[in-house]
């Protein structure tokens, strides 16, 4: 409003009918406010948004229809993009299930809350952003893989806990029976993403006075990378492009063997395709469902990746590495109130551990001092927030999988790379060699760049306690 | 059955198939360093078989010739577990470079072990029942059921079928437990 236009509202005089409506609207508004805590936004006396979380498992970066992809069709994850904002630079801290799945839900490192690997347990001291909305009266659900190892906690602030623990807690694409609450139950779908998508839609459509915030943790993509049978064709003719370096039988060198795949690399790849498009399938019921119930410019949709995944690069299947196909992650924002004229991508680099705050500063409430992770809030109305400057990456040793312990440190342009043990450290220029095939350690270039890159990794380890 | 000298018998057969699985792993591990794409994948393929073959198959290859040779059964055991082992050497020299020496240890037990040893033991089983059958025919005195190689078969094909549950994914998860159960959540991490 303009000053002028204030002057005039309030020197205007209105009548006893008028009176009676603007106090009768602040009264509800107060009592909104005292009986449905949850409801209005304490710092902004907003509505506070409704949230819906979709993580998936293993889904690459680069593989959505809207970034190019030569096959794979993402039309509902290419529509959040279209209704909201695509971050480019967004990436994993840890590239591995269990400790970056902890990550996005805590806000901290792995070092942190503790879930250094797929071995080491959950800690249920650890606060979630699920806790913290329910202490603001949001209702809140936990539907799909949970996967932190260590027993089934009894997770604080979550009304609604759907989950597998089979295989591991990895789950089995069909008939993959749930715990629903602590009681196990079979699925009543065949297709796991399908079964998970139908229990978050029963979720978001329960009556309800409070806002919601819902996690929905896929399964899809993990191996064994199976589509529903509809689709488990769909992709087979298809000519694929694979890296140079890729080895055609690399499923027999890359460990793979450990979780029962086999097979050529192209079926296993074709597969893996089907997969996220029978989950972008499902991602769009999701958003359907916001759409007719009339929430959908009221409800934070995130989407977001828990690692990459190697496809021949590097001559590797799998992640963990900290190379970019590995932990680069696709992350969507769709919050039609709260994004400026969606459609437009953000450069800025952004991390897993940057979910939690931004969920609670979105929603008004105080991110948490132990938080590492950074708020990009302002960059879902801003394209030209710069975003940070460095972050570090950090890998722990996983039984038995020989990649050895790393720390690296990723900048705009350059990564740095040091691992435990006999592997030679790596410099990379990403600007100039974003495949990352030409490490430039112990070269004339490298030696130029590495003081400055071994200074901001120290002060990461120094900072977090590292060293 | 005639024996040959110890180099015939199982010396050279072994040291030959060592040689090709060891050439096969050398061409399956550089051919991407063939700039011709349709080379490299070519070799890569075939010496990637090759060198599976030589290490999967290495009891069906040795052990028939070492037993038609008059190798001993030690001789034809240890012949026919040679290039497996030599395999499994060469991983737990991989995997110390990460681990620790008794987490290294402890990845002797993996399932792909138990599984290449089980095989072995399996065809070692079947090439004894087979060999003795071939003696039969020929006319010696010999029973062609033998205990230790029947047991060999139903042991191997008993592990097998665990090792296959789920693809190979459930000895995986007795295997990370049997870690956890000795060494925690990881040494070091």
């Amino acid at each position: 409003m303009t000053r002028d236009n204030e002057s005039s509202f309030f020197r205007k005089p209105i009548t006893r009918r008028q009176a009676l409506k603007v106090m009768g609207a602040a009264s509800a508004a107060g009592l909104m406010g005292a009986g449905m805590p949850g409801v209005l936004n304490a710092q902004t006396g907003e509505k506070r948004p409704n949230i819906v979380f979709i993580l998936s498992d293993d889904h690459r970066w680069d593989h959505l229809g809207i970034l190019g992809h030569p096959f794979l069709e993402t039309p509902n994850m290419d529509r959040l993009a279209a209704e909201g904002v695509l971050f480019e630079n967004a990436f994993v801290t840890t590239s591995l299930c269990s400790p970056s799945r902890a990550s996005f839900i805590t806000g901290t490192y792995a070092h942190t809350h503790g879930v250094k690997n797929n071995i080491t347990p959950w800690n249920n001291d650890n606060v979630t952003f699920m806790e913290l909305l329910k202490n603001v009266g949001y209702d809140t659900a936990f539907i799909g893989k949970w996967h932190m190892p260590g027993n089934m906690p009894n997770l604080r602030g979550v009304d609604e806990f759907i989950t597998f623990t089979i295989q591991g807690g990895q789950g089995r694409y069909f008939n993959c029976p749930l715990i629903v609450n602590g009681v196990e139950e079979p699925s009543k779908k065949p297709y796991i993403t399908e079964e998970l998508t139908d229990r978050a839609i029963e979720y978001i459509t329960m009556d309800r006075e409070n806002p919601f915030c819902l996690m929905l943790s896929h399964k899809a993509v993990h191996h064994k990378f199976l589509p529903p049978p509809e689709y488990a064709d769909r992709y087979s003719d298809v000519e694929v492009d694979y890296p140079d370096e890729m080895n055609p039988l690399l499923l027999f060198k890359s460990q793979t063997h450990f979780a029962g795949v086999f097979g050529s690399v192209d079926l296993q790849y074709k597969n893996y395709c089907e997969t996220i498009y029978a989950m972008d399938e499902q991602i769009g019921r999701v958003l359907d469902t916001l759409d007719e119930m009339g929430v959908a410019d009221d409800t934070v949709v995130i989407y977001a990746g828990d690692n990459g995944f190697f496809w021949g690069e590097h001559d590797t299947i799998g992640k963990r590495w900290a190379y970019e196909e590995s932990i680069r992650i696709p992350f969507i924002v769709r919050y039609p109130r709260g994004v400026t004229d969606g459609g437009w991508s953000a450069s800025g680099m952004v991390l897993n551990v940057d979910v939690a705050p931004t969920i609670l500063e979105l929603v008004g409430v105080d991110v948490p001092d132990h938080m590492e992770g950074e708020s990009f809030k302002p960059s879902l109305t801003n394209p030209d927030i710069p975003g940070r400057e460095a972050w570090l990456y950090e890998y722990f040793k996983d039984y038995p999988y020989r990649y050895p312990q790393h720390y690296a440190v990723r900048t705009d342009t350059h990564k740095y790379v040091l691992y435990d043990g006999r592997w030679k450290p790596e410099i990379f220029d990403l600007k100039n060699d974003p495949k990352e095939m030409n490490n430039l350690y112990g070269t004339p270039e490298g030696e130029e760049l590495l003081p400055l890159l071994e200074a901001r990794l120290n002060g990461f380890l120094e900072q977090y306690g590292l060293m | 059955m005639e024996t040959q000298s110890c180099s015939k018998r199982i010396v050279r057969p072994v040291a030959v198939l060592f040689l090709i699985a060891a050439l096969a792993f050398f061409g399956f591990n550089n051919a991407s360093r063939i700039s011709n794409q349709s080379l490299f994948h070519i070799i890569a393929v075939v010496c990637g078989v090759v060198h599976m073959i030589c290490v999967v198959f290495s009891a069906a290859i040795i052990y028939p010739v070492a037993y038609r040779r008059g190798a001993s059964p030690r001789e034809r055991i240890l012949g026919s577990l040679f290039v497996p082992v030599a395999w499994m050497i060469k991983e737990f020299i991989v995997v110390s470079g990460v681990y620790t020496f008794f987490e290294t240890l402890y990845y002797i037990l993996n399932p792909v072990n138990v599984f290449l040893l089980s095989l072995a033991l399996l065809q070692m089983g079947i090439c004894e029942l087979f060999g003795r059958r071939r003696r039969k025919r020929r006319g010696e005195d010999i029973r062609v059921f033998a205990v230790p190689a029947a047991l060999a078969v139903v042991v191997a094909l008993g592990l097998l079928i665990f090792l296959f549950r789920g693809l190979g994914v459930y000895s995986f998860y007795v295997f990370q437990e049997g870690y956890k159960a000795i060494f925690g959540f990881g040494v070091g991490v």
